[in-house]
C-alpha cells in the first residue's frame, strides 16, 4: 500500500480508539454545558477569495478550529484522448500536525496520499461533480487542490466537520475561478443520537468523544458507562446540498459510537430520523449559503469599485 | 426536486438595474449582478447567453427560467443574426423554442480588476482564435491556440492542427504549406472541429483569416502585408509568401 513506507503499521483510517469500561465508577454526571445548536454563520465563520493571484480561483475558510485553503487551477488543456467534458480532480492534503491524525499515521508523513486524503477526496468529488458545468469545456482538466491547515481531532470522529468546510472552500473556489457551475455547494456536518429523531443537531464539538471525559479529568474509564443518556451512540454525517436547486449532491453518515457492543446493533438509524438529520443539514447548509452569497456580492462590489477607480485614473490621465 | 424562487437565498440588489449595451428599456426588472444558482428571468422573454443555463425547473414567471452560472454583471444584449446563430447551436437545451433567436440575450460578465472581460476561454467550434505556429510539414501546420474569441487570454495552451485543404478556399489541392505559413507567425484562424485528444482542428479559409503578425526571414523586422499571398520586409525589401488575414480595423 504505502510504497515509501514499510516500516510503521498504519491503522485504517476511521477506527476508534481502545476504551476500557471500569465497572466501579460512578457514572458522571454529563455535562451541564449545552452546546450551541444553530448555526450562527455571521461570526463564526470567516471565508474569503481571490487569496492567491497564481491560482485561477481560491477560497480560505476558517470554521472554529477548522482551517482550510482551496485552490482551483484551470480549465486547463489535457493531453489525452477526447474527452467531450472537462475531467475533475479533487486533491486534498493535512499539512503535518494540523488534526490528530499524525497519531494514527493517517497523514501526510512522506509525500505520499493517505488513505483519510483520499476518502475525504471522493468525497468532495461527489459533492462538487453534480455543481459543475463539466460540459462546457471539453478536452479540459480543472484541479482542486485542498489543504487542511488545521483541523478538529480526527481521532474523535469529527473528520465529518473537516469534510463539510472541505466541500464549501472548494465550491467557492470553483466559482471564484469563473468556472460556471449550476449552482454553488455548502455543506453542514450534524451529530445525531442514532435512532433518537429529536436530538439532531449541527456538528459544533470541538473536541468530540473527549468533550465529557476532559471535564472530568481526561479519564478514559469514565463517559463510557453513562447510563441513560448514551452518550457514546453518536452518529455524525455531513451533507453537501445546493440551496438554489433544493438539491443534495453529496452524503456522508457514520455511526461514530466509541463503543460498539453487539446490544448495540439495534440502534441503527431510522426513516423518520433519516429525515431529520438531512433537513437540520440542508437548513445548516442553507445558513453557511446565506454567508457566502454575502461574501461573494461583497467580493464582487470591491472588484467593482476597483474599477471605477481604475477608469477614474485613466479619465484624469486623459 | 424542483426548486422555487421564493426559497432560495440569493441576495439580489433591485435598486440599480442592469446594464443593457442596446435597449435600456428591456432590462429594468433583472437584478445588476447575479450570483451562480440565482434564477435571473423567465426564458419566455429572454434567451441564455454566456455565464447563463436554461433550467426548466426553476420557477420565474413560468416556462423555466434563466439562472446565472459565474458570478458577475448582467448584461442584455439585443440579438444580432450572428449571436442568434451562435445561441441557437450551443443551447445543449434541445427544449428552447426555434423562435429563441428573437429573444434579447441575457449574459453575466465576470468583472476583472483591469475592467477587460475575461471568459473561462476554452474554444468552442466556430471562435476565432489567435494561434502561433509552432511546427510546418506539407500536410498540415501545427500552432498553439494563445487567444480565445475577444477574452484577453485562453484558459491555456490548447494545441491545433491547420490542415492543407483548410488554408484557404480555392484551389486546396496546390496549397504549400510553406508558402502559407513559417513557424513563428501568429495567425487568425477558425476552430472548425474538436478534433481529437490533442489537437483542434483550424481554417483559415476566410478573406479575414490568416497570417497577422510574421517577421522577415531576412531581418528580423515584423513585415506588412501586401496583399493575400505575399509580406513585405520594410528593413530588407524582401517578399515572403503568406497566407496574409484582410487587415481589419
Amino acid at each position: 500500500m504505502y510504497l515509501s513506507d514499510r516500516r510503521r503499521i498504519l491503522v485504517p483510517p476511521l477506527s476508534r480508539r481502545l476504551t476500557y469500561v471500569d465497572e466501579k465508577s460512578p457514572s458522571p454526571t454529563p455535562a451541564t454545558k449545552k452546546a450551541p445548536t444553530k448555526l450562527d454563520s455571521a461570526h463564526k465563520i470567516y471565508l474569503r477569495t481571490s487569496l492567491l493571484p497564481d491560482a485561477t480561483g481560491s477560497a480560505y475558510i476558517e470554521h472554529q478550529q477548522i482551517k482550510i485553503l482551496a485552490l482551483v487551477n484551470g480549465p486547463r488543456s489535457q493531453k489525452g484522448s477526447f474527452s467531450p467534458a472537462a475531467k475533475l480532480v479533487i486533491d486534498v492534503k493535512f499539512l503535518p500536525f494540523s488534526s490528530d491524525a499524525h497519531v494514527l499515521g493517517i497523514q501526510q508523513g512522506g509525500g505520499y496520499t493517505t488513505s483519510l486524503e483520499r476518502t475525504l477526496a471522493d468525497f468532495i468529488y461527489a459533492s462538487l461533480v453534480p455543481s459543475i458545468r463539466l460540459g462546457q469545456y471539453p478536452k479540459s482538466g480543472i484541479s482542486v487542490s485542498i489543504v487542511v491547515i488545521s483541523g478538529p481531532p480526527v481521532w474523535n470522529g469529527l473528520v465529518k466537520q473537516i469534510g463539510a468546510s472541505c466541500v464549501t472552500a472548494a465550491s467557492v473556489a470553483v466559482v471564484d475561478a469563473g468556472i460556471e457551475v449550476f449552482d454553488i455547494v455548502t455543506a453542514c456536518a450534524v451529530k445525531f443520537r442514532m435512532g433518537a429523531e429529536e436530538q439532531t443537531e449541527i456538528d459544533l464539538d470541538e473536541r468530540g468523544f473527549d468533550h465529557d471525559c476532559d471535564d472530568h479529568g481526561n479519564k478514559m474509564n469514565i463517559g463510557e458507562s453513562a447510563g441513560a443518556s448514551h452518550p457514546q451512540s453518536i452518529g455524525r454525517g455531513v451533507v453537501s446540498y445546493m440551496a438554489s436547486r433544493d438539491e443534495i449532491s453529496g452524503f456522508w453518515i457514520d455511526d461514530e459510537s466509541q463503543e460498539q457492543t453487539v446490544r448495540e446493533a439495534t440502534s441503527s438509524i431510522e426513516g423518520a430520523s433519516l429525515i431529520q438529520v438531512l433537513k437540520i443539514a440542508c437548513d445548516g447548509a442553507k445558513e453557511v449559503r446565506k454567508l457566502v452569497n454575502a461574501v461573494l456580492s461583497q467580493v464582487f462590489h470591491d472588484h467593482e469599485e476597483a474599477s471605477v477607480q481604475a477608469t477614474k485614473k485613466i479619465k484624469i490621465a486623459e | 426536486m424542483s426548486s422555487s424562487a421564493g426559497s432560495t437565498p440569493v441576495t439580489s440588489r433591485p435598486g440599480t438595474p442592469a446594464r443593457s449595451k442596446d435597449n435600456p428599456s428591456a432590462a429594468s426588472d433583472l437584478p445588476a449582478h447575479a450570483i451562480p444558482g440565482q434564477p435571473l428571468c423567465s426564458a419566455r422573454e429572454y434567451a441564455p447567453g454566456p455565464g447563463t443555463y436554461f433550467d426548466e425547473h426553476a420557477v420565474v414567471g413560468g416556462g423555466g427560467a434563466i439562472v446565472a452560472a459565474v458570478l458577475g454583471t448582467v448584461v442584455v444584449s439585443k440579438p444580432t443574426l450572428s449571436t442568434a446563430k451562435s445561441s441557437l447551436r450551443k443551447d445543449d437545451e434541445k427544449k428552447v423554442p426555434a423562435a429563441a433567436d428573437l429573444r434579447p440575450r441575457v449574459s453575466v460578465v465576470r468583472p476583472t480588476p483591469n475592467g477587460g472581460a475575461t471568459t473561462g476561454a476554452v474554444p468552442d467550434v466556430d471562435d476565432v482564435v489567435l494561434v502561433r505556429v509552432l511546427r510546418i510539414n506539407p500536410r498540415m501546420a501545427n500552432v498553439a491556440i494563445l487567444i480565445v474569441g475577444e477574452s484577453n487570454s485562453a484558459a491555456d495552451e490548447y494545441g491545433g492542427i491547420i490542415r492543407a485543404q483548410d488554408v484557404r478556399e480555392t484551389e486546396k489541392d496546390k496549397v504549400k504549406m510553406q508558402d502559407c505559413f513559417r513557424p513563428g507567425d501568429i495567425v487568425r484562424a477558425q476552430v472548425i472541429s474538436l478534433g481529437d485528444g490533442t489537437n483542434y482542428y483550424l481554417s483559415t479559409a476566410r478573406n479575414d483569416l490568416g497570417v497577422v503578425f510574421a517577421m522577415s526571414e531576412a531581418s528580423g523586422a515584423p513585415m506588412y502585408p501586401l496583399d493575400w499571398r505575399s509580406m513585405r520586409c520594410p528593413v530588407s525589401g524582401t517578399i515572403e509568401q503568406r497566407k496574409c488575414a484582410r487587415p481589419t480595423s
